[in-house]
């Protein structure tokens, strides 16, 4: 055995004592890391040290590689949580993926980071979230198709045989008229700029119209939505309440 | 719950308080010391609580993780390894709560509640332990036990007395009635003895888990 290595070992030994300080110190420490001689030698007399102590070595007395695990599995969770060294509460970190997926045969060393402890919470509330967005955008669709104008707007959209009938000439929207423009032209009817626009024709449905009228006494608005008169000012005078 | 107290010698404590001091600095390296000091003691120490051998190490695994992070709460106003030992058992005991949870895990998993360190267990075997690696951890410490028997009544006595009675350098010159220096040498050269023998075995056995 070379002398120097005899002194290294040496160092380690009162560095397992707490014996060093200072460079000595410094120098053990690099020592027991970056030598493998000294590394060994650190790990020998803390097992000498364990035997004598308890009388036993254990099964993991061999287990030299318990450490490469550790800096494995910690340079993975750095990577995946870094802000957790600035977390005062580390010591209360669930991390309890990794015990359940061991219990259930699932544990996988080499891709430990592709779910989150709350992973299966976390899906379901992304659900509740997308089913609520979609909620309220059916709602404000609905209520927007109630607004005055708007439907009249959105109904005319529908083309409907009648249409043709009721307004001869109209045309529904949608629908190309017989002279029609050719690409480039400008409409006929089409105010020329600067010009107020004439105002557009309603296209009715005499039918609905019809259905509408005579179902109105039932509803508390008109046919153009508006709240009816008697359901506003509504009163109820009984003699003898 | 009773932390036992491994090694009650200050100046022990004070390097491990120096190693978690470096490491905070940044010197991740000086950590690698301490996991390699008490790995197999937080082993035993879990071992006490989860039967199987690969969630012992995923426990352990887990307690220094845990204890790495929260270095920087650490004020030294205890023992490193009684701290160490708390983070251990914390761990362990929440890895047990959701196992219990599983009803898929079987009661074989399990031990009772039971993380006592001083309570030396019996000669059951746990779920993952095979007679040869038994037959080699007595191996081994019959070897170690060996060897102390066979140094110089010098070297044995200032060996005994830093490893299993936890005395200071300057306690065991006072017993020994000779200089630190001197006491530092005879722990060296029994430390040697001891590990000349150990060493050719931990080689040959090295990545092994039984």
């Amino acid at each position: 055995m070379k002398p120097e290595q005899l002194k290294n070992r040496e160092l380690v030994s009162a560095l397992a004592d707490g014996q060093l300080r200072g460079a000595e110190f410094t120098r053990a420490v690099a020592l027991a890391n970056q030598d493998g001689d000294a590394a060994a030698a650190w790990h020998a007399y803390h097992l000498a040290g364990e035997i004598l102590r308890t009388g036993e070595a254990g099964a993991n007395a061999f287990d030299q590689g318990f450490l490469a695990r550790f800096e494995t599995r910690l340079a993975q969770e750095a990577n995946l949580k870094p802000a957790l060294a600035d977390s005062p509460d580390a010591t209360k970190i669930v991390a309890n993926y990794a015990y359940t997926k061991r219990a259930n045969g699932q544990f996988d060393q080499s891709n430990p980071a592709n779910d989150s402890a709350n992973q299966s919470s976390y899906r379901w509330k992304l659900m509740a979230a997308v089913a609520s967005l979609a909620a309220v955008g059916a709602i404000g669709w609905n209520s927007l198709g109630n607004l005055p104008g708007v439907a009249d707007t959105l109904s005319g959209l529908k083309p409907s045989a009648q249409l043709a009938q009721a307004a001869p000439g109209a045309v529904a929207p949608g629908h190309a008229r017989p002279d029609t423009v050719a690409p480039g032209q400008a409409r006929p009817d089409a105010a020329a700029p600067g010009q107020a626009q004439q105002p557009q024709i309603m296209i009715r449905d005499p039918h609905l119209d019809a259905l509408l009228a005579a179902h109105k006494q039932f509803g508390g608005t008109s046919a153009l939505q508006m709240p009816a008169g008697f359901i506003r000012n509504a009163t109820f005078e009984g003699a003898g309440r | 719950m009773n932390a036992p107290d491994p090694n009650p010698s200050g100046a022990v404590a004070e390097s491990d308080l120096m190693l978690v001091e470096r490491t905070v600095a940044g010197d991740q390296k000086a950590f690698a010391l301490l996991v390699v000091k008490y790995q197999r003691r937080i082993q035993r120490l879990i071992g006490r609580m989860v039967r199987d051998v690969d969630l012992v190490e995923d426990i352990a695994q887990e307690t220094f993780i845990r204890a790495y992070r929260a270095l920087h709460q650490f004020r030294g106003d205890a023992q490193f390894y009684t701290w160490l030992y708390r983070i251990a058992v914390n761990t362990a005991k929440k890895a047990l709560m959701e196992l219990k949870r599983d009803p898929t895990v079987t009661e074989s998993f399990l031990k009772p509640d039971d993380d006592d360190e001083t309570k030396t267990r019996g000669n059951e075997l746990i779920s993952d332990e095979t007679p040869e690696s038994v037959f080699a951890a007595k191996e081994i410490a019959a070897v170690v036990n060996g060897a102390i028997a066979a140094l110089p009544e010098d070297l044995r006595q200032a060996v005994t007395l830093r490893e299993i009675e936890g005395l200071s350098y300057e306690e065991i010159s006072v017993v020994m009635n000779c200089p630190i220096g001197t006491v530092r040498s005879r722990i060296f050269r029994a430390r040697e003895a001891i590990s000349a023998k150990v060493r050719p075995m931990l080689e040959n056995q090295a990545g092994k888990r039984w």
